[in-house]
């Protein structure tokens, strides 16, 4: 009997130490924080494209007297926690500080005290869509989730002006002490794991339950959901009610689309299968955007498969890029873990 | 040329572990945080509503508090709103939000929301549906120097294939209900 609780003890501490070799491996492996650089760039740019056109009808959306006015908001999220530094801003102030925000938007896209704006980034974005619940879409919670995971990241870390400047400080130097310059490769870091499989789960969240959701509805099951949104006008943007003529079409599309949502969290995380479903997932986004008008909704997630991306490649880009534009600069590459400068 | 740098300096294992070990514990928790603010899209049972307490606040602080039901349970017909609007000259304007003649598409997308909202609000928060349609009618009001509106809820049903086949438009007067919903003077908006 003993025998057996010692065999058995010894089995549950071998499989708990497998687990959390598993988990440390899965979330703090260092990686590369490269593509969460590009990442950056790019959903900062859809960043400050949403919060301009806010600013085409500003008053209108964010005015005292507009459609989404104080009282309504308030009385629609007084149960909630959601906070807005707009609530703070007097009304005199709100365009200079909405033009602050895109220049913000603006440093953070360019990689300028990443640190700082980053965290201002992720409040700006969050503060404007409290503060206009109604009129937040698909987009919104993209550009949030991609915002707010960032800015735990070490996103400026290269394609940045931060590391121009750094660029810049260690060449002087070099040239100072008679050496030759030297660029330095992002390190693999764990923080950009981390934020990499908070993308990585949250992409598959959004999938996952998107599927879930159209399996409570009758259309996605009888073939019918995707004439249903190509036949609403309010949507169209471009005329895809030609396809009346060839419903079997439309029913490959609808049950494609619910097969393709329910298994990508399954699938994606199978290298063989992940530049498969990522490439149908561009399809399907692309299709979105060029036929119901929404382009933004559609880049935004198209924008979040960056977190699939191979760090390696992302690495061997960087190095060639560096190789390409820096001649005659010695290039290295950092250890794991590395996180400090040379 | 390529060359590797030394092992970087780490801090102490013992610190390592502990940092890993409490955010270890928030990676738990946010990701079933996620996972429940999904799930808790009714139809949802009493253990995810119950769950829903401990990290709704913490997820609609950070705007992560999302279905992402997006076109479910099915594609539905369009909510817009129909408006009236009487200038004091006795002139009128007449329009409906949203506009398809907005441009860029984000921008008519807002607008879009608005009146999408305003359809689910109805039904689900008749209070906030009051004070929705209060705040439309004003800003329609102070757009078009109007000391009047009325609007009309206009749900844009959608045509069957048979519809389209018979080459019939999209926007076939037919396919709209109007509902009213109320007269509006500039001095009580």
């Amino acid at each position: 009997m003993v025998g057996f609780l010692t065999s058995q003890t010894s089995r549950l501490k071998t499989a708990l130490g497998e687990g959390v070799r598993r988990w440390d491996h899965f979330w703090f492996a260092p990686q590369s924080p490269i593509a969460l650089c590009w990442l950056r760039i790019l959903s900062g740019c859809m960043l400050i494209y949403t919060h301009v056109i806010w600013g085409l009808d500003f008053d209108a959306f964010f005015g005292p007297t507009g459609f989404q006015d104080p009282l309504l908001v308030r009385t629609l999220q007084k149960e909630s926690a959601a906070q807005s530094f707009w609530w703070l801003v007097p009304d005199a102030m709100q365009w200079p500080v909405h033009l602050g925000c895109i220049a913000i938007l603006v440093l953070y896209t360019a990689g300028f005290l990443t640190r700082v704006t980053s965290i201002l980034a992720a409040v700006i974005t969050i503060s404007y869509a409290h503060r206009a619940p109604l009129a937040n879409f698909g987009l919104d919670q993209v550009n949030s989730f991609l915002v707010v995971y960032l800015a735990l990241a070490p996103c400026g870390k290269t394609w940045s002006i931060d590391r121009l400047w750094e660029r810049w400080r260690l060449a002087r130097s070099a040239v100072r002490s008679g050496r030759a310059p030297v660029f330095v490769a992002a390190a693999p870091v764990a923080s950009a794991r981390v934020v990499t499989r908070l993308l990585q789960i949250q992409v598959c969240v959004v999938y996952l339950f998107a599927s879930l959701g159209k399996l409570k509805g009758e259309a996605w099951w009888d073939g019918n959901a995707i004439w249903m949104a190509i036949a609403n006008q309010e949507y169209q943007s471009a005329d895809l009610t030609w396809l009346c003529h060839f419903p079997w079409l439309i029913n490959l599309l609808t049950h494609f689309t619910v097969a393709w949502e329910l298994t990508f969290a399954a699938l994606v995380w199978r290298p063989r299968w992940r530049p498969l479903v990522l490439a149908a997932g561009i399809l399907m986004h692309l299709g979105i955007g060029a036929f119901l008008g929404m382009w933004t909704f559609g880049l935004a997630m198209i924008l979040s498969y960056l977190s699939f991306a191979p760090p390696e490649a992302c690495a061997a880009i960087e190095s060639a890029v560096a190789k390409r534009f820096l001649a005659g600069t010695r290039v290295i590459t950092c250890g794991p873990g590395w996180i400090g400068r040379q | 040329m390529t060359g590797e740098l030394p092992e970087p300096p780490m801090c102490g294992p013992r610190r390592v572990r502990l940092v890993k070990c409490v955010v270890s514990l928030w990676l738990a928790y946010h990701v079933a945080g996620i996972v429940v603010a999904a799930a808790s899209v009714p139809p949802s049972s009493d253990l995810v509503r119950s769950s829903w307490k401990l990290f709704g606040p913490y997820l609609q602080f950070f705007n992560l508090n999302n279905g992402f039901h997006f076109f479910g349970p099915d594609p539905g017909p369009s909510t817009l709103v129909a408006f009236t609007a009487e200038r004091a000259d006795g002139t009128s304007v007449t329009g409906r939000i949203p506009d398809r003649a907005i441009v860029p598409r984000l921008l008519y997308h807002r607008y879009f929301m608005l009146t999408e909202a305003l359809a689910s609000m109805q039904e689900a928060n008749p209070e906030v549906f009051q004070f929705h349609v209060r705040a439309l009618a004003r800003q329609l009001c102070r757009r078009c120097g109007a000391k009047a509106v009325s609007l009309s809820r206009l749900t844009h049903n959608l045509p069957g294939m048979d519809w389209c086949r018979a080459l019939l438009p999209l926007d076939d007067p037919t396919m709209y209900e109007e509902q009213p919903i109320g007269a509006f003077q500039w001095s009580d908006s």
